[in-house]
């Protein structure tokens, strides 16, 4: 006893206890039960999964081997187990030992109505029954040759290991498929799985076992039940020690322990009876979900893009974000649906604030929520002038860029003649600034109230100007691209049309038709001119009183016009000293310009 | 007075990948595109080989298909007011139905209800089935999206740096 002990400083108590055993053939229950009480403990008390909470157990052959250790690791793991067994004494002592979760009831598992018993014992005591493991089993003498076949006893290994695992199979079914949920577990062997390792009795038993799992899985899966088989290696459990006493008689036991260890293909490691437990947890827990060997894990990634597509669809903006991020797969099969939420016209422009101390920018999405995120491109007396897209037009100290706040992309324009800031104010861009015919055009308005537009195609080196006088037209406040034209609006519903890069000549046109007198095209724009306000865009950004905030507009489609949003400022205070910031309207997009 | 092709008490033999044979009447399968085809082109003679939907998956796609058509068939004798009235009241049923459906299921099991209706042309249940996956998605960073549905990046470095950055946005 004491020489296995220190033969290796993996032995466990089951080891331990089997040495005894040899040692003590005919008193088997009693010192068993005390040799393990000590190490046992020990070993479980560090375990602290709970994957097992609120689950409730059936174990047969409980009361000792892979079955007991089992059952300590699911009640280690939060769930209540019964042990069922046909060892009365044993199994009242194991339950014992395993504490007030554990219980036990007498199941001879030759006898199905001992099965259904257990099976009714253990939903009348907890209600349910989640966890039926149909471990109890026999080894039978082995004679090496069929020819020697011995029919009594093949039948009777065929009654324990398989009628007994079909009669536990058969009686959990009944309870779980009402439930539509449940795990089924069995013990077979190595021996069943592989040839000449057992006599043809004992093996052919357990991969009798392996056929039923196989078999009765269609079924049971449709009711959401899993079953699946452990098919341990040789473990030294009190069964196979006796089984290895009769075959080897005289042979003392650290001979017959590495008897049957070198017998394994994976060296220094020995299967025990706690590798099972840990595999039998496994397999009852939600973490084998997916149980039954029919989904491997890697399936998402590969998902048809058309799928990958439906799902993205219904992904707003920033979801879409982490969701094109996950891989590449779901990157490139979600890219229209990007295209087609960013040029979605359900869509309201989201509000950006920046012109803090900082570089420090608030976001608020079309849903209210807000992010705050840093752009150091906005800081330092930036402004916005114009906005479409998921561009922004931006002037800072004499330059204008075009700046993407969500890719953090950054395209330079020529040197700008003239300074921005000095004067009233209006931009657009015909498109993406990354399109070939994209035009861009600032509109600025001297004191004079004269109008000069300044404009740049897409590639020019430098910036044209043109100049045009209009006594009608009040102060500018917004410009777009509407139909290939540009549309310039003062703030009393005046506007300008600039047909096309030759046709030099403005179009002034009263907004409101006044008698009918005037003739005047329908506008492709609706226009929003108090959109801050309406928005509670103060409210929505947290911000303290006193605050003064210049907007810059954007344009977004719609189903049949294009909505312009208008440049407009709000406070809400009379004081003149209240916090000034500056904001931009924009619908986010997230592409990135190609290098 | 329903179409010769399908016809009320008939059923269809449908077989999955793993050999199950699953009965649906006509009238519940054509809710399935691919099926509603082949019985317009009268090719439903024998068992319907559905090659891509595994057992578990075609008895809930069957479930499914089954719970929408008692919807569709239940009594139209009302008057048009309380018809109306009743029309709502079982739309709302049938959506607490179906979240119940979706939600009792695994990531996995969703996975091939997704394949399987898309395989069978079922939009409403790819819809459903979608729309769930979505909903597991949103809010969530890059990193818990692949640790729930057990995907390993495949970006290189700088395409990750690149949508670390995109990212600022949802998660600064």
């Amino acid at each position: 006893m004491y020489a296995v002990l220190k033969w290796d400083g993996r032995w466990d108590w089951l080891t331990l206890v089997y040495a005894r055993l040899a040692l003590n053939n005919k008193n088997v229950s009693i010192s068993r039960a005390v040799v393990a009480a000590g190490s046992f403990n020990m070993r479980f008390s560090t375990e602290t999964g709970r994957k097992l909470e609120g689950k409730v157990a059936l174990i047969t052959g409980a009361a000792s081997g892979i079955g007991k250790e089992t059952a300590a690791k699911f009640i280690s793991n939060g769930a209540r187990v019964v042990i069922a067994d046909i060892q009365h004494q044993l199994g009242h002592e194991t339950a014992k030992q395993l504490g007030p979760n554990a219980s036990f009831i007498a199941c001879d598992v030759t006898k199905e109505s001992d099965v259904s018993n257990a099976v009714d014992f253990t939903v009348s005591e907890y209600n349910q029954l989640d966890i039926m493991y149909n471990n109890a089993g026999m080894i039978c003498e082995t004679s090496p040759s069929v020819a020697y076949l011995d029919f009594e006893v093949f039948n009777k290994v065929m009654g324990v290991n398989v009628r007994g695992a079909l009669a536990g199979i058969k009686h959990s079914s009944r309870v779980m498929i009402p439930r539509r949920s449940g795990s089924i577990l069995c013990t077979s062997s190595v021996t069943g799985v592989m040839g000449g390792l057992a006599g043809p009795s004992y093996s052919v038993s357990k991969s009798a076992i392996i056929g039923i799992v196989r078999s009765v899985a269609a079924e049971l899966c449709s009711y959401g039940i899993r079953i699946n088989c452990i098919s341990p290696f040789a473990i030294l459990t009190p069964l196979l020690m006796e089984e290895l006493h009769r075959i080897y008689p005289g042979v003392e036991d650290p001979q017959l322990v590495k008897i049957t260890q070198n017998t394994g293909a994976l060296q220094g490691v020995n299967c025990e009876a706690i590798d099972v437990a840990n595999a039998a947890l496994y397999l009852a827990s939600d973490d084998a979900k997916i149980g039954q060997g029919s989904a491997a894990t890697s399936l998402w990634a590969d998902l048809p893009p058309d799928l990958i597509q439906s799902i993205s669809n219904r992904l707003g903006l920033i979801d879409l974000l982490s969701f094109r991020g996950v891989c590449q797969n779901w990157n490139l099969a979600s890219f229209t649906s990007s295209a087609e939420i960013e040029s979605s016209s359900c869509h309201e422009p989201w509000f950006l604030l920046y012109g803090g101390e900082n570089s420090q920018c608030s976001l608020v999405s079309e849903n209210g929520k807000k992010y705050l995120i840093n752009i150091p491109e906005l800081s330092g007396g930036a402004t916005c002038i114009a906005s479409k897209e998921g561009w922004i037009l931006v002037y800072r100290e004499g330059s204008l860029f075009f700046f993407c706040p969500s890719s953090r992309s950054k395209i330079d324009l020529p040197q700008f003649p003239y300074s921005v800031l000095k004067d009233r104010v209006a931009a657009a861009f015909s498109s993406s600034p990354t399109c070939k015919d994209c035009i861009v055009s600032v509109i600025c308005q001297n004191d004079e109230r004269d109008v000069v537009l300044y404009s740049l195609s897409h590639g020019a080196a430098a910036w044209t100007k043109r100049k045009h006088a209009n006594k009608y037209f009040k102060n500018v406040k917004a410009a777009a691209y509407a139909n290939e034209k540009l549309y310039v609006f003062d703030d009393s519903d005046t506007l300008l049309r600039f047909d096309s890069e030759e046709d030099v000549k403005w179009v002034g046109q009263n907004i409101v038709a006044s008698g009918g007198t005037q003739r005047s095209e329908p506008l492709p724009l609706i226009r929003k001119v108090s959109f801050l306000e309406e928005k509670r865009i103060i409210k929505k950004l947290g911000l303290q009183n006193d605050v003064w905030i210049t907007s810059c507009g954007t344009i977004v489609p719609t189903d049949r016009f294009l909505k312009l949003y208008f440049n407009e400022s709000i406070s809400n205070s009379q004081e003149s000293e209240s916090c000034r910031y500056k904001g931009v309207w924009l619908t986010p997009r997230f592409h990135q310009i190609s290098p | 007075m329903s179409t010769p092709s399908v016809s009320v008490n008939r059923v269809l033999k449908l077989k999955s990948s793993d050999g199950e044979i699953f009965e649906v009447k006509q009238t519940v399968a054509v809710q399935s595109g691919v099926l509603k085809q082949m019985m317009e082109d009268g090719c439903t003679e024998g068992e319907i080989p559905l090659n891509n939907v595994d057992s578990p998956t075609l008895a809930k796609i069957i479930e499914w298909c089954n719970k929408h058509h008692d919807n569709d068939v239940e009594g139209r004798v009302l008057s048009e007011e309380r018809e109306k009235e009743k029309e709502k009241e079982k739309a709302a049923d049938m959506k607490k139905w179906e979240s119940e459906f979706i939600d009792a299921l695994n990531r996995d099991e969703i996975y091939f209800l997704l394949t399987g209706s898309n395989y069978m042309d079922i939009k409403e249940l790819l819809d459903c089935a979608a729309q769930k996956v979505a909903d597991m998605v949103k809010g969530k960073t890059p990193e818990a999206i692949r640790e729930m549905f057990n995907i390993q990046s495949d970006f290189t470095e700088e395409e990750e740096e690149a949508i670390r950055k995109e990212n600022q946005w949802a998660f600064d």
